[in-house]
């Protein structure tokens, strides 16, 4: 995590003390997730596609980055679409959206995918 | 060559070959070795276990275990990482300064501690760095090659850097000030001639598209990854401070006061461990390089077996009695050390070379034998890939890091890779060494 995303992540992840995170581990290119996750100072553990479903229950949340919303389409990472599905909503009390870019994207988004706004319970 | 002799000296050159074949195996057949070379030495009548036990020498496994627990103190205050890091800012990706800057971050570092160490912290940054660069395979082999060199001229440069020199201070044959003044300069040199020649004439970098977006790149995504490592102070201070009296200590505290540098540097790492009570009873209990120790004393153990029997003062002889100048014998005595380490590794070659230099060194300025031994050594660990404790390290943690070119072609660190930088540090240290004797010898 070294884009804009990790400023999002580093002001996001101290307020949220006492609460248990996981950091989803997927990526369509090679990253060192020791190192990524040493920077957040044990704050978050490693999960991948199949643990994440440890953190479900009443209390539990999935938030990804947004890239770009509209009112029907979103732009989202492609490990969102091997994520979510219909099980997986009903597990999670929230499934959220956090928007990064606040503005309608200007180039075709090469490593992105789109998917359905009303997949997600709250977009920030 | 009388039988024990033969037998004993079978068993420490079978052992030294053995392992440097398996290394895999290495502890095994080493410790096997010396207890067999035990039996056999009381058996032919030459020496009795105890004593070989009681010859060992323990001020030098004290020093090797003590600065080993100082070091991992200091990993633990992330300093390293972080100059790793810096490094790789201000050098800006572009592949000239990434490899001079690593080097002499390297050879600095490795001065104070152990090559393993100081690769082990500092590569995880550089192979990041490198992958992001996009380099190629010449370029690859000559950048992590002569950071492998730069790690052992480093380490021959202090008298703390890496065993051959530690040994040398634990057995009193030099005070550590009377080595480093004399070690630190020739090393010195050495890097710098290799530098030259290797930015200069070799150029690894020659080929390689140059790309001002991809290096500024390269240095943005390094500084994010590392973004939140924060400098320990309360780990990092009390340890740098306990090492600096340490040193000070072993410069103006004459031996013959009973504190001798294994006392010095065991009363220095207590007192450093016990401001972090907790982080040391783990480090002792867990970081304590017992491999390393236990390997040593293996070849002490055989060492001091094949020395009852005589034949080092015998070598040593002999080499006398050659037909040549006494410049020339001393000479022959260093390429012959040089050469042996590249075959058998620093560790066993200077175990065994020593007691060759301490009979030499009755008849030459005993610096000169022994700080041109020190260099003899450090230029026969850089002839190959293997003879370096930290190479076989260097090439896991290449491989694993799957570099690749700017092609997608997989980039390698192996023995072949690194023949030719092997080759031309070997004959520029051992050069320089050689040059050093005969200044030093008059």
């Amino acid at each position: 995590m070294v884009g804009l995303e990790a400023d999002f992540l580093d002001v996001l992840l101290p307020r949220l003390a006492g609460t248990e995170i996981g950091l989803l581990r997927y990526s369509l290119v090679e990253v060192d997730w020791e190192r990524v996750q040493a920077n957040y100072h044990g704050r978050a553990a490693l999960i991948d596609m199949v643990n994440f479903q440890d953190f479900s229950g009443k209390n539990g949340a999935i938030l990804t980055f947004l890239y770009s919303h509209s009112q029907h389409i979103t732009h989202v990472r492609a490990s969102w679409l091997r994520l979510i599905g219909t099980d997986v909503r009903a597990q999670f009390r929230n499934i959220i959206g956090w928007d990064v870019l606040r503005r309608p994207l200007e180039v075709y988004p090469l490593w992105l995918v789109e998917t359905m706004t009303h997949d997600f319970s709250d977009l920030v | 060559m009388s039988r024990p002799q033969f037998v004993l000296t079978m068993i420490l050159v079978g052992a030294i070959v053995l392992q440097a074949m398996l290394p895999r195996l290495r502890l095994l057949i080493v410790t096997t070795a010396a207890g067999l070379s035990c039996l056999l030495s009381a058996l032919l009548g030459t020496a009795k276990t105890p004593q070989l036990l009681a010859e060992v020498p323990w001020d030098v496994l004290v020093i090797l275990i003590g600065l080993g627990l100082l070091s991992e103190v200091m990993v633990t205050s992330r300093l390293f990482g972080l100059l790793a890091v810096w490094s790789a800012e201000k050098s800006r990706a572009s592949p000239r300064r990434v490899l001079l800057y690593f080097a002499v971050g390297l050879y600095a570092v490795s001065g104070l501690v152990n090559n393993l160490t100081a690769l082990l912290l500092v590569l995880p940054v550089l192979l990041i760095l490198l992958k992001l660069m996009g380099v190629d395979q010449r370029q690859t082999s000559w950048t992590l090659g002569v950071l492998l060199v730069a790690c052992n001229l480093g380490g021959a440069a202090t008298p703390i850097g890496d065993f051959p020199a530690i040994l040398l201070l634990g057995r009193g044959s030099m005070s550590f000030s009377g080595y480093l003044v004399r070690a630190a300069p020739p090393t010195v040199l050495a890097l710098v001639l290799i530098l030259l020649v290797v930015l200069l004439v070799i150029r690894p970098d020659r080929g390689v598209m140059h790309n001002q977006l991809s290096e500024n790149l390269s240095v943005a995504v390094i500084k994010k990854l590392y973004r939140n490592v924060r400098l320990d102070l309360g780990v990092l201070l009390p340890a740098l401070f306990l090492l600096i009296l340490m040193l000070v200590a072993w410069m103006f505290i004459p031996v013959s006061t009973g504190i001798t540098p294994e006392v010095i540097c065991w009363v220095g790492v207590a007192a450093a461990l016990l401001f972090r009570p907790s982080l040391a009873e783990r480090l002792l209990r867990t970081r304590v390089d017992f491999e390393a120790a236990l390997f040593l004393l293996g070849l002490f153990l055989m060492v001091g077996a094949v020395r009852h029997t005589g034949l080092f003062a015998d070598l040593a002889s002999a080499i006398g009695k050659l037909p040549l100048a006494p410049w020339a014998q001393l000479v022959l005595f260093l390429i012959l050390s040089g050469a042996t380490t590249g075959l058998f590794s620093a560790g066993p070659s200077m175990a065994a070379l020593l007691e060759v230099a301490e009979t030499l060194a009755r008849r030459f300025p005993p610096e000169a034998v022994y700080v041109g031994l020190a260099l003899s050594v450090c230029a026969g660990s850089s002839l190959l890939l293997t003879a370096a404790t930290s190479g076989p390290l260097l090439q896991t943690l290449t491989e694993r890091a799957q570099l690749r070119d700017q092609h997608g072609v997989q980039v390698h660190f192996g023995f072949f890779h690194f023949l030719p930088v092997g080759l031309l540090s070997f004959a520029v240290i051992q050069a320089v060494a050689v040059l050093y004797v005969l200044l030093a010898a008059g």
